[in-house]
């Protein structure tokens, strides 16, 4: 029951969700804590990146209900409340024309602290360079810089560390640590049980949209 | 031929005063019909390829319809709407500017919504909820997606333009061709041509093809790093 938590940051029970007519995910009870590592994990198709997005609010369950410190969010409406304490970053971000100042900035209230992000995700030295035409690392530095600019509580990523290189992979599990230090809630789905074991505060296995087990 | 080329060239460089005002009253026209299918066409574009519903595969195969509908059948429909007994008859419409606007309007509108919805629907899809997570709602939202593909908009505006600036069914049928007052390119090139006076026509047809290519290079040069 979400009141057992003072810990938890969202709770999930009886959650259905489908695309069309088919179920992908069904989740009975599941609680994100708060200030936590929580990585999810399981083959591909197995409901993480829905889960995701439904622990982000960009998706909303048919059935079930979502609880976010204490509010449960039934509706289109109330669901802003959990995007607005909250950032998503996709597998393969979206990166908007123009320069990687401007992707870094975009949704920021003023750029005060652009120099900062790009300084803290090795970026700076494209500061003005056309955002596109960087590397698959590049952008996913980009993406996690405009997400930690918005200075959410809670991070959701999926497969951060997919199609990139393993220098821009140091960076990236490195800003992560620091994140987690920092006491942000991180959701993180991910194929790479190293990176799983080694961020990890709780793990959960996915199956056929189903949560199999989980390792606290 | 020769001679009647240098002849409707020197009218261009002349600065003839009707070829001029028949020039002008064109384009006039045109960005008029353009601007405001556009108006029209830019929600509904937007909206159709942002939103699930019913019966949406139906409206775009209706716009896919549409954008080939021949220009005298919609010279037709408004004629029917604004002729002396028609329901609109009264407003005086019927061979005036405005008549030609609302027929180039309706010839333009489903050619930008169309290519609009294309454009729009063929984007990434992790934009919209990019912008969501980024706390970007509503009209700025909308600007956003619209902006991030600019270039594919700016060619559906720039393909209603084309269409509409070298029609001549609905000004003809809906304008009547009257000297000083609702010709347009197309019409004095159709009427200039039966009559045999081939420098007029011919220097109208010149200032065409320039505005066709300038569309075109607009579209392939101009906008292709915007």
């Amino acid at each position: 029951m979400w009141g057992s938590g003072m810990h938890n940051s969202i709770t999930l029970k009886n959650i259905k969700f489908s695309y069309t007519a088919e179920t992908v995910l069904d989740i009975a009870d599941l609680s994100i804590e708060r200030n936590r590592v929580t990585v999810i994990t399981g083959p591909n198709g197995s409901g993480k990146t829905t889960l995701l997005k439904i622990l982000s609010g960009l998706l909303l369950p048919e059935l079930g209900e979502i609880f976010f410190e204490g509010t449960v969010l039934l509706n289109r409406r109330k669901r802003k409340i959990l995007l607005g304490n909250s950032t998503y970053v996709h597998q393969t971000p979206y990166i908007f024309s123009g320069s990687v100042k401007r992707n870094v900035t975009m949704g920021m209230k003023g750029e005060n602290k652009c120099k900062g992000l790009l300084e803290a995700f090795d970026l700076a030295k494209y500061r003005n360079s056309r955002a596109s035409k960087l590397s698959g690392g590049e952008k996913q530095k980009i993406a996690l810089a405009r997400a930690a600019g918005m200075e959410r509580n809670i991070l959701l990523l999926d497969e951060p560390l997919a199609h990139i290189d393993s220098e821009s992979k140091v960076v990236i599990e490195k800003i992560l640590k620091t994140m987690s230090a920092e006491g942000k809630t991180l959701i993180i789905a991910t194929h790479d049980h190293n990176f799983a074991s080694d961020m990890a505060d709780t793990i959960i296995y996915m199956e056929n949209g189903k949560i199999v087990r989980s390792i606290k | 031929m020769g001679g009647v080329f240098i002849r409707a060239v020197e009218l261009i460089l002349k600065g003839n005063r009707e070829v001029l005002f028949i020039a002008s009253t064109s384009l006039r026209f045109a960005l008029t019909s353009t601007v405001l299918a556009t108006v029209c066409a830019l929600p509904l574009g937007l909206f159709l390829s942002l939103s699930p519903f019913k019966g949406k595969k139906l409206i775009i195969v209706l716009m896919n319809s549409l954008m080939a509908l021949p220009t005298v059948v919609i010279g037709l429909l408004v004629y029917s709407f604004i002729s002396k007994n028609a329901p609109f008859g009264n407003l005086g419409l019927l061979f005036s500017p405005g008549a030609i606007i609302i027929g180039q309007l309706l010839l333009a509108f489903p050619i930008i919504a169309s290519l609009i919805y294309s454009a729009l629907s063929n984007r990434d899809p992790s934009l919209p909820e990019t912008l969501d997570t980024l706390g970007i709602w509503g009209i700025r939202k909308y600007f956003i997606i619209i902006m991030e593909a600019k270039t594919a908009v700016l060619s559906a505006l720039l393909s209603g333009f084309g269409r509409v600036i070298g029609e001549v069914g609905v000004s003809m049928m809906l304008g009547g061709n009257i000297r000083w007052y609702t010709r347009t390119i197309t019409t004095t090139i159709a009427l200039e041509t039966s009559k045999g006076n081939f420098e007029l026509a011919l220097a109208l047809g010149i200032i065409l093809i320039v505005i066709s290519l300038s569309i075109n290079f607009l579209l392939h040069v101009g906008f292709r790093d915007a």
